[in-house]
């Protein structure tokens, strides 16, 4: 049973790489949040995975909150904010799509290259997991650091969690579902208050790009 | 694996040959209704462009009073390259019958003669079109090549091995396991790749004649007749080309690897399915996409050669694909 339960864990974990691979060098802000909504209902179904192989039956409900919350939820209140203050479709993006392309595959070599020793001491027996979930991390961290806008920013941040939740998964069959609840919530807090700060910086300057935040020095 | 014998190895290069010549202009036929049903269009019959080739076989050829001896020469030195790559590929049974003269790299390099064929051509009659469609087209293929080769490269890290055959046996021997992190993300750049080289999409439309976007339409725009038919032929065996090797490497499952009548027929009828719904995918895909900006192409082929490294690191650090 559990070399198929192994695999389907691995294939998913490449759903979440190549979705957050991806939306690093897609333009559209709309389907880079379903791509986001795809990469957490992945996350969802290897956290089933994992609850079903090493019979921990608390990460069921991990894995149900997160597709609920990240999958569905957050997905709807992002293109919600996007429609509601008319934040243009396209990203806008400092560094080129073959610049970012590549950032990708440089997050990935460090991430293999810094993690990959690790990788028998992962709790998870899946090779891959660990490396996948550090890049994952890179990638958003990537993603919010090169857009101007806001929106953008947020989303990077939490493609950024995602790769967090991999590694929690692969490292300790997940956080303890107490931790992963209080992220879980922090999320949602996250994405209100982005939401009211993005009214918030739109009333102010008519503009949602971060560098108009700079007038504000002193 | 222990090959057949010569004789056996000639009667499946024949009926490889001919399944894949007869199935590529019904899998054309595919593409079109698919992108017209997803648009509520009703769309061409699933067998009109066998009656094109038909319609077209049958007419004179005629060329321009400006073009040289070449001109009549290109589309069938084109189309035999193309045809001469299909015994390199497993299809529905390994080892592939002209496996041992050849690994994926003559399929690329076939491709790439065929390629060079058509643009020499285009540009021979001297057509402004002519030259801009040859020198697009061979941009657009001077970043896919390098991309494919590293496909390739990611395809065959984990057996070792540049050989379809060697590559589809592994993986068979492998079970679901074969469907490793590496595999997907190689297969996924070869999915960018498979729009880029049949001239798909985002990156070519096939059914434009507007002179700002046409790409292989501008090339083969002096042509008529016998010489237009395989040309057309030639696009759609392309097309199941990459398909196939696409579908053979990333579901290697039903190819079968000892003779038997029950492993054949599965083989072949295993092929089919997934090559039309190959099909079916890119007519979608058509449907969803709007052609990009020539050198927008470059963002999809940086794209493709960063998938394809990724899965090579994966492969060689964590052993993630062995």
């Amino acid at each position: 049973m559990t070399s198929d339960g192994l695999l389907l864990l691995e294939i998913a974990a490449s759903v979440v790489l190549v979705t957050a691979w991806i939306a690093l060098v897609h333009r559209r802000l709309d389907a880079q949040v379903r791509l986001y909504a795809i990469q957490s209902l992945a996350l969802a179904v290897i956290s089933g995975l994992v609850a079903y192989l090493y019979s921990a039956p608390l990460l069921y409900l991990t894995g149900a909150l997160f597709a609920a919350l990240n999958g569905a939820l957050l997905p709807w209140i992002l293109l919600t904010v996007r429609r509601e203050l008319r934040i243009p479709p396209e990203a806008n993006m400092l560094v080129s799509v073959r610049g970012s392309a590549l950032a990708g595959l440089g997050c990935l070599l460090l991430a293999v290259a810094v993690v990959g020793p690790l990788t028998p001491l992962a709790a998870v027996p899946a090779a891959g997991l660990l490396p996948i979930s550090v890049t994952v991390v890179l990638v958003g961290l990537f993603v919010t650091v090169s857009r101007r806008k806001a929106f953008s920013q947020v989303l990077g941040i939490l493609v950024m969690e995602n790769g967090v939740f991999l590694a929690g998964l692969a490292l300790t069959y997940g956080l303890g579902i107490l931790l992963e609840l209080g992220i879980a919530a922090n999320l949602l807090v996250l994405a209100i208050v982005s939401r009211l700060f993005l009214h918030r910086m739109k009333d102010s300057f008519d503009s949602l790009d971060a560098d108009v935040l700079r007038s504000l020095e002193g | 694996m222990t090959a057949p014998a010569p004789w056996v190895q000639f009667l499946l290069l024949v009926f490889e040959l001919a399944l894949v010549l007869g199935i590529s202009p019904m899998l054309v036929g595919i593409m079109r209704r698919v992108k017209a049903r997803s648009q509520r269009r009703l769309g061409p019959p699933l067998l009109q462009p066998y009656r094109d080739l038909r319609k077209l076989f049958r007419k004179d050829r005629i060329y321009a009073e400006s073009a040289s001896t070449l001109t009549p020469y290109a589309p069938w030195v084109s189309f035999v390259a193309l045809v001469s790559a299909v015994p390199f590929l497993p299809w529905f049974f390994v080892p592939a019958p002209l496996g041992f003269a050849g690994d994926l790299i003559v399929v690329v390099g076939l491709l790439a003669l065929s390629r060079f064929m058509t643009a020499l051509a285009a540009l021979d009659a001297g057509s402004t079109f002519g030259g801009m469609g040859s020198t697009r087209d061979m941009w657009i293929g001077a970043l896919a090549e390098p991309t494919f080769l590293l496909v390739i490269f990611a395809w065959g890290a984990p057996s070792g091995s540049t050989q379809a055959s060697v590559i589809v046996e592994h993986g068979l021997s492998l079970g679901l396991a074969h469907l490793s992190p590496a595999l997907l993300l190689a297969s996924t750049a070869f999915g960018v790749l498979l729009l880029a080289e049949t001239g798909r999409l985002p990156v070519d439309n096939p059914a434009t004649h507007l002179e700002l976007t046409m790409v292989h339409e501008a090339m083969v725009l002096e042509y008529t007749g016998q010489d237009l038919a395989v040309i057309e032929w030639g696009k759609g065996i392309k097309f199941v080309l990459l398909a196939g090797l696409l579908t053979a490497v990333l579901l290697p499952w039903g190819i079968a690897t000892a003779l038997g009548a029950g492993a054949l027929a599965l083989g072949v009828g295993l092929l089919l399915v997934k090559l039309s719904s190959t099909a079916w995918l890119v007519g979608h895909l058509e449907t969803r996409v709007a052609k990009w900006r020539l050198f927008r192409v470059a963002d999809l082929s940086t794209l493709a050669v960063a998938l394809a490294l990724g899965s090579i690191a994966l492969t060689y650090l964590v052993g993630v694909g062995s």
